[in-house]
């Protein structure tokens, strides 16, 4: 697990670096920022490398050499520009830490140690991951690292026999290619490694949504917020089982951070190309991140401009030209499930009973994330009892932020609605894992709204009044 | 200090957080090991891969069809390698995969394949036949 790691700690440099370049973070307190800098970095970074190296595959030049050298390169000049970039420490209010605090981090101590050793018994039992793991992410990242005789073999149609709903040309790559990437330095095919991916991506997603919060409402809803992912038994259970899920709710989860940190920055530049490549690493993870890319580009364009929406989409637009290339150029076959004709198509989507049946399964999934006595929708009610909500103006302000993540999950009714696999089979086998994307981003939307003033910390940095000594601008032309 | 709405608030949700992380834990103490038989399949056919060219497909021959685990699970042991029900495809060498012991010889022979070795354990090699 050492040793898978360390193989990822190139790509945690390089998103280090993307995010300490192209995102301000809070300056005060440190740990803060550091805690959402390199989290950030985990997803960013992986994204990163997962595009090079595909771009190496296809270009013939996949060897161990020109990845170690393409890598090296990226982390060297991501730290050189990163560390000329300085952070002023931002105008927080002074921090008034009442002891009730330890409380809180006593137990998110305690409901770590218990997510590793969870984790830990996931990925002793399944040490090749779930069934959608070595059926589909790390078979392909085995074809990836197969190098370039093999790697088209992870578009082919017959990958998984002929078990209806077991082959999947045309999903997206950033998981198996990051995994391939490090497989590939390493040497072998061992599977501590994606197994080690797994974890660093529901760290960083529990991090992120710790930090993120912390940094908009305090210390104390930071944690509380981590409490109440990590009492997410549906959300824990995924953690170690190497499927896509959990780094695609990462990737959604970065990017309304990103939006929302956007927004209170006055729409800056770098922050919005930051998001948009955030959003579409989503996309290139699962084909559900497609919808909420687009979506999260019109939020943008909703609330703030058409300006803000065009820097979002740039950010996003090389990605998406790799997504493109990718579904056009060397996917030659289409999904088994969606229906071939529109006929097909209104048919099931007529059909009311379907309408019931995935409803009802939506509810049954939300149950299922948790035991009923310290189930997390439970606890966030207690929360907004015992909190308050937040003032009705400041509610209105994160609306818009809802967009993406409700479209996602209606765009997911939308698929259920005209599949052409069994619905009940579909269902039963997939839906927790949806919710599970969106848990993070629906956790951090839920504390938006709850009100943390009466919260035994106050340590707030002023999210609208953190500043960069240099601009983007004054850095790459300075000497 | 908190008002006590608050601090209730907050002393039940952080000790509900910690009994659900205890019972996830506990859940997971209890998961099936292998439960797809994936490592066991590692296992099966690492003599096979490693008797086997890395970068060609390979015919797959079973008593098992390939629309279950045991195909995929052979297909996962035995990646980058692409792996091709017989009479699809008739690649050079095929791969054997079968749940019982059986007339491995006369099974090949049927897609076209000769046995080059019984590796145990129902794993067995063939190359195509020259006619």
């Amino acid at each position: 697990m050492i040793a898978g790691l360390l193989l990822f700690l190139p790509a945690v440099v390089i998103g280090w670096s993307a995010v300490r370049i192209f995102c301000v973070l809070p300056g005060r307190p440190v740990w803060l920022r550091a805690l959402l800098e390199i989290s950030l970095g985990v997803g960013v970074g992986a994204g990163i490398v997962s595009v090079a190296f595909f771009a190496l595959l296809w270009a013939g030049e996949a060897g161990r050499a020109a990845i170690v050298c393409v890598e090296g390169v990226l982390a060297t000049g991501g730290v050189w520009l990163a560390m000329r970039r300085r952070v002023v420490n931002s105008e927080a209010t002074a921090a008034a830490h009442s002891p009730w605090i330890w409380l809180l981090r006593a137990a998110a101590v305690l409901a770590l140690l218990f997510f590793a050793l969870d984790v830990s018994n996931s990925m002793e039992a399944n040490p090749h991951g779930g069934w959608d793991a070595f059926t589909i992410w790390n078979l392909k990242a085995k074809f990836l690292a197969g190098g370039s005789v093999d790697w088209r073999n992870a578009m082919s149609p017959v990958a998984g026999g002929t078990l209806f709903g077991a082959n999947h040309p045309g999903y997206p790559l950033l998981l198996p290619a990051a995994v391939a990437s490090a497989w590939s330095m390493q040497g072998e095919t061992a599977s501590a490694t994606p197994a080690a991916l797994s974890l660093l991506f529901a760290l960083a997603t529990a991090a992120i949504l710790c930090g993120a919060i912390a940094w908009l409402r305090g210390e104390a809803a930071g944690l509380l917020a981590l409490l109440l992912l990590l009492a997410s038994e549906g959300f824990v259970s995924q953690a170690g089982l190497q499927n896509a899920d959990v780094p695609l709710g990462f990737y959604l989860l970065a990017s309304l951070l990103l939006l929302v940190v956007a927004n209170e920055s006055g729409w800056p530049r770098d922050t919005l190309l930051l998001a948009g490549l955030c959003a579409s690493f989503a996309a290139w993870t699962k084909n559900e991140g497609v919808p909420f890319a687009i979506l999260a580009v019109a939020a943008v364009a909703w609330k703030g401009g058409r300006k803000a929406a065009g820097w979002t989409a740039l950010g996003a637009l090389p990605v998406a030209a790799v997504i493109a290339a990718f579904k056009f150029l060397l996917v030659h076959d289409v999904e088994g499930m969606f229906p071939r004709t529109f006929g097909e198509a209104i048919a099931k989507a007529t059909d009311l009973s379907r309408w019931i049946k995935i409803a009802e399964s939506f509810v049954q999934s939300i149950w299922q994330m948790g035991e009923p006595l310290t189930h997390p929708v439970l606890l966030a009610a207690i929360l907004a009892a015992a909190l308050g909500l937040a003032p009705r103006n400041r509610m209105r302000q994160h609306v818009w932020l809802i967009v993406p993540v409700i479209g996602l999950l209606a765009a997911d009714f939308a698929a259920y609605l005209i599949t052409m696999a069994d619905l009940t089979w579909q269902l039963s086998t997939s839906n927790v894992r949806l919710l599970v994307q969106v848990w993070p981003a629906l956790l951090f939307l839920a504390f938006l709204i709850l009100s943390p003033a009466v919260l035994p910390d106050i340590q707030k940095p002023a999210p609208g009044k953190i500043k960069r000594k240099h601009s983007r601008d004054s850095v790459l032309h300075s000497k | 200090m908190p008002p006590i709405r608050v601090f209730a608030g907050l002393i039940i949700v952080a000790v509900a957080a910690v009994l659900a992380s205890v019972n996830s834990f506990q859940l997971s103490s209890q998961l099936q090991p292998d439960p797809w038989s994936v490592e066991a399949a590692v296992q099966r056919f690492a003599g096979a891969s490693a008797q086997l060219p890395p970068h060609e497909a390979l015919g797959y021959i079973s008593d098992l069809g390939v629309n279950g685990p045991a195909f995929l699970t052979a297909q996962y042991a035995l990646a980058p390698r692409l792996l091709v029900p017989v009479g699809r495809q008739d690649p050079e060498q095929a791969i054997g995969n079968f749940s019982k012991p059986s007339d491995y010889a006369g099974i090949g022979a049927k897609a076209g394949y000769g046995v080059v070795a019984d590796l145990g354990s129902g794993v067995v090699l063939y190359r195509k036949m020259k006619r």
